[in-house]
């Protein structure tokens, strides 16, 4: 089952089974979102293995607004992934 | 783990460099160099970089955009909301992504040596079909590192987890168990 939440200005699209063993934060290429990767999370084979898997939509992405004084550089998308990924990780 | 694809794999190369990342990554297709994009992107950055037909090549990107997503959703319904989120995305903020992506292209030369700095498992994965060049050299080069492993998935284009998704899906369970 999908769910849909909205994070520190992200949109997560996320499936997560009932028994989880990983976590795995899926992000799009240009002009991409959650969507390239809905048929990887309607996967049997993520979910009988226990991966909660969670595509990301970027701030920037699916219409999203940019932090103030985000200059988009590879490395401020690297700044902000590695935040989220902190937030994604298993308790 | 963090997943990335094309753009973001790349992000994800700059991730690892920061050295603050401590857990696994599978990278699906980035480009290694500027050589290795398509044609199609790099006429798209060279033409962003001129004022003057900057705003024509956007506009006429953006009409394309379903062309682009076509081939790779048999859903019609899921292509419409593929365009729509890409559409969504403005103009201006798509085309200051795309050249800060070449920018730093630009600035490394070669990623391959920035990649094998790395201190995590990265799992550099892509469809046998992909048009992002990616060489016997590239390949060698990068097993090389002891941190990286390679995974080709039969028959699959640039969006290896479009076409291949239960394959691709396995390669990130057997990254995940190793």
């Amino acid at each position: 089952m999908f769910s849909e939440r909205e994070s520190n200005g992200w949109i997560l699209v996320e499936n997560k089974p009932e028994t989880v063993k990983y976590k795995v934060l899926l992000l799009p290429g240009l002009q991409g979102s959650d969507l390239v990767f809905r048929k990887l999370l309607n996967s049997t084979v993520l979910e009988k293995a226990g991966v909660h898997s969670i595509a990301g939509n970027p701030p920037g992405f699916k219409g999203l607004p940019v932090p103030k004084a985000f200059d988009h550089a590879v490395m401020c998308f690297a700044i902000l992934y590695e935040e989220m990924e902190r937030n994604c990780r298993p308790i | 783990m963090i997943v990335g694809h094309s753009f973001s794999a790349n992000v994800l190369i700059e991730l690892a460099a920061r050295g603050r990342f401590t857990g696994k990554m599978v990278l699906i297709s980035p480009a290694l160099n500027r050589n290795a994009e398509t044609k199609e992107l790099l006429m798209l950055d060279s033409m962003s970089r001129k004022p003057v037909i900057s705003g024509l090549m956007w506009w006429l990107t953006y009409q394309m955009m379903g062309s682009v997503f076509e081939p790779y959703f048999s859903d019609k319904t899921e292509l419409a909301e593929a365009v729509r989120a890409g559409r969504m995305i403005p103009r201006s903020i798509g085309r200051k992504v795309l050249l800060g992506y070449f920018d730093h292209l630009d600035q490394f030369k070669d990623l391959k040596s920035r990649l094998m700095e790395t201190d995590v498992p990265v799992w550099y994965l892509r469809g046998s079909k992909d048009d992002i060049k990616f060489t016997e050299d590239d390949k060698e080069t990068l097993l090389r590192s002891r941190m990286i492993h390679y995974v080709e998935i039969p028959d699959a284009r640039h969006f290896a987890m479009i076409d291949k998704p239960d394959e691709v899906a396995a390669a990130i369970v057997k990254a995940l168990e190793t």
